[in-house]
């Protein structure tokens, strides 16, 4: 007699009479799944719908990350000037959640951050912003661009003259719209 | 039609309307054959009832080539589609290409439910829950969400797994599944700062994991048992590298930085809950079914999963807490070891060869070989970085396999003897009442 511990497995189909076709799954479980993946969909792009159904157009100063090679694929990362870094010091706001209030620069007509702050001004435009201690995230730090478009971009970026087309919402919460090169 | 083992009259082939054939591979049909001759021999079966026991079966031949080509096939496609969505290909307006991916993605949904073929219906799935992810990544470029969101793939894999559960599709569960393990590796990579916080959270999610895995009770196991094995797969790959990351003895918290920060003491909340839950689950679906050998219900059982899991997570925070002086190592001063280092080396060495051990047998208890395998994996890379990162400056590496080695035979050897008196003890039980009831 074989060792019990030799047995193979036997792979029986599951819950099945023998030689029936496999139960197929109610239709109706397979559109609400698919209904809820659609509403899925919607949750993951929610950050950047809100500010461009309700939020209002500002324009800042816009430049790459790594001069050198400022287009890494099909996008490219963006960092603004006009924006304040996080300080290194023990009077810096905590890690997490800071908002940024925007000031409006007269003669440029461009818009630029003022301080960073923990808790929501009282009055619009702001960004509302994650720090990591070293640098802010507000949800405006990339851009995808068609191949085309990027040769003109990347020499607009350069010599400093491109601006970032900004919608920004009640919450601070903001979606990029353009990326333009300025004369 | 093919003619019958009996003899007597044809039957359907392999795959025709009416086969009601179970197939089996090559080698448990042989093993049936030598059962059935002994059978016969020893009298307990007669030949027709040998034949009609056979006739129930077929072995299917080599099919597993042409299942891994058309696996990678769907894997290659799978990945091309989401791919084209980087390239970002500018031949479309963003609105339109989102149109068109979301069509390739309910096409997809759309012909596997009509589709009579299985194999068909079952790649057809699989694509779908693959290209659902390209509608969420080109959903996302088009609105211009900023790149290497975490969230998006957490939304890939959410969606995959309800489709996947929704439809009972193992390639759509598998990529639900792995989805999810990159979102949360990458989610808790984004937000934990240092070794202590990063290996309570991991081992946190492997009990939210596990808790997954036993709530698959009753119905829903016995219509996809492959879906509680994966979950207990990732259950047991987090517990396993939590308690990684928790032996090394490099990691020291960030200087003024307590590990209990609000997202650890979440997941632990979360941990909590979720096992809580699950065995409530369990319970009330296993409520009607039949008792476990041992008697007692088998949600009680399930418990004992979540219950290792917990002592699991217990014992690494234990060991990310504790962190003696570690300068004897990264200076490679073995005369700097102290005995608290080595209390903590030793001590972490021991708890992952039990977790290790846990999840082998568990594999073993579960009937999923795969779990054995990444228990056993885990244990030989452990061993192996311990011996050159760690004890490299000590003592040899050789001499820690042989010392791992010699404790997992004495053990292996140990649990085979308790085995083997359990088997014996359990095969008597119709003596004993006989004799209890003539005393």
């Amino acid at each position: 007699m074989s060792d019990a511990s030799e047995v193979p497995e036997v792979t029986m189909p599951s819950a099945q009479a023998p030689g029936s076709p496999p139960e197929r799954p109610r239709l109706r479980w397979v559109v609400a799944a698919l209904l809820a993946q659609s509403l899925l969909v919607g949750v993951a792009v929610a950050p950047a719908l809100s500010p461009r159904l309700t939020g209002q157009e500002y324009r800042m100063r816009v430049a790459p990350v790594d001069p050198i090679d400022p287009f890494r694929g099909a996008y490219v990362q963006l960092e603004y000037p006009g924006l304040p870094a996080p300080p290194r010091d023990d009077d810096a706001p905590p890690m997490g959640t800071v908002y940024v209030p925007l000031a409006q620069d007269r003669s440029t007509g461009l818009w630029k951050g003022t301080d960073l702050r923990d808790t929501p001004p009282d009055a619009a435009p702001y960004l509302t912003c994650e720090s990591d201690g070293w640098r802010l995230k507000c949800g405006i730090d990339s851009w995808f661009v068609p191949q085309q478009r990027a040769a003109e971009l990347e020499r607009a970026m350069r010599e400093d003259h491109a601006v970032a087309v900004l919608k920004i919402d009640s919450n601070g919460h903001a979606a990029i719209t353009d990326l333009i090169a300025t004369t | 039609m093919v003619e019958t083992a009996s003899g007597r009259g044809t039957a359907p082939g392999r795959g025709e309307p009416g086969d009601t054939r179970h197939p089996v591979s090559v080698r448990t049909m042989r093993w049936l054959d030598e059962q059935l001759r002994e059978w016969e021999r020893d009298g307990l079966v007669t030949g027709t009832a040998a034949a009609t026991i056979r006739s129930r079966y077929v072995a299917e031949t080599k099919v597993k080539l042409l299942a891994i080509v058309t696996g990678l096939g769907v894997a290659f496609v799978a990945i091309g589609l989401i791919w084209l969505v980087a390239a970002n290909l500018d031949g479309l307006p963003p609105l339109a290409r989102l149109a068109a991916v979301a069509a390739v993605w309910l096409g997809l949904a759309a012909a596997a439910e009509v589709i009579r073929s299985e194999r068909l219906t079952a790649v057809c799935r699989t694509l779908a829950a693959a290209a659902f992810g390209a509608v969420i990544f080109q959903a996302a470029q088009s609105l211009q969400v900023p790149a290497f969101e975490p969230a998006l793939i957490g939304c890939w894999g959410l969606g995959a797994l309800l489709y996947a559960y929704a439809t009972r599709s193992l390639g759509a569960f598998a990529v639900g599944l792995a989805a999810g393990i990159g979102w949360f590796a990458w989610q808790i990579a984004e937000t934990a700062h240092g070794i202590a916080e990063t290996a309570i959270a991991v081992l946190c999610g492997a009990i939210v994991a596990t808790a997954v895995a036993v709530a698959h009770a009753g119905r829903l196991h016995r219509a996809r048992p492959e879906f509680a094995t994966g979950w207990r797969l990732a259950g047991a790959g987090f517990a396993l590298v939590g308690l990684f990351m928790a032996a090394l003895p490099f990691g020291e918290p960030e200087s003024g930085r307590s590990p209990w920060q609000p997202g650890v003491l979440w997941m632990l909340g979360i941990a909590a809950a979720t096992a809580a839950a699950a065995l409530m689950l369990a319970g009330r679906s296993t409520r009607t079914a039949i008792r476990g050998e041992d008697g007692r219900p088998p949600a009680a059982r399930l418990g004992w999963e979540l219950l290792v899991l917990a002592v699991i997570l217990a014992l690494g925070t234990a060991l990310v807490l504790w962190q003696p002086d570690s300068g004897a190592l990264e200076n490679l001063d073995p005369s700097r070891m102290t005995p608290q280092l080595w209390a903590r080396t030793t001590t972490s060495i021991l708890v992952f060869l039990a977790a290790a051990a846990w999840f082998a047998m568990l594999g073993t208890w579960r009937d999923a070989p795969s779990l054995t395998s990444v228990a056993l994996i885990a244990l030989v890379l452990f061993t192996t970085f311990q011996s050159f990162a760690v004890f490299a400056p000590i003592i040899s590496g050789a001499t820690l396999f042989l010392a791992v080695g010699a404790v997992m035979l004495a053990t292996g050897l140990a649990a085979e003897r308790v085995r083997r008196r359990l088997t014996r003890r359990r095969a008597r039980p119709g003596k004993k009442s006989t004799k209890e009831a003539t005393s």
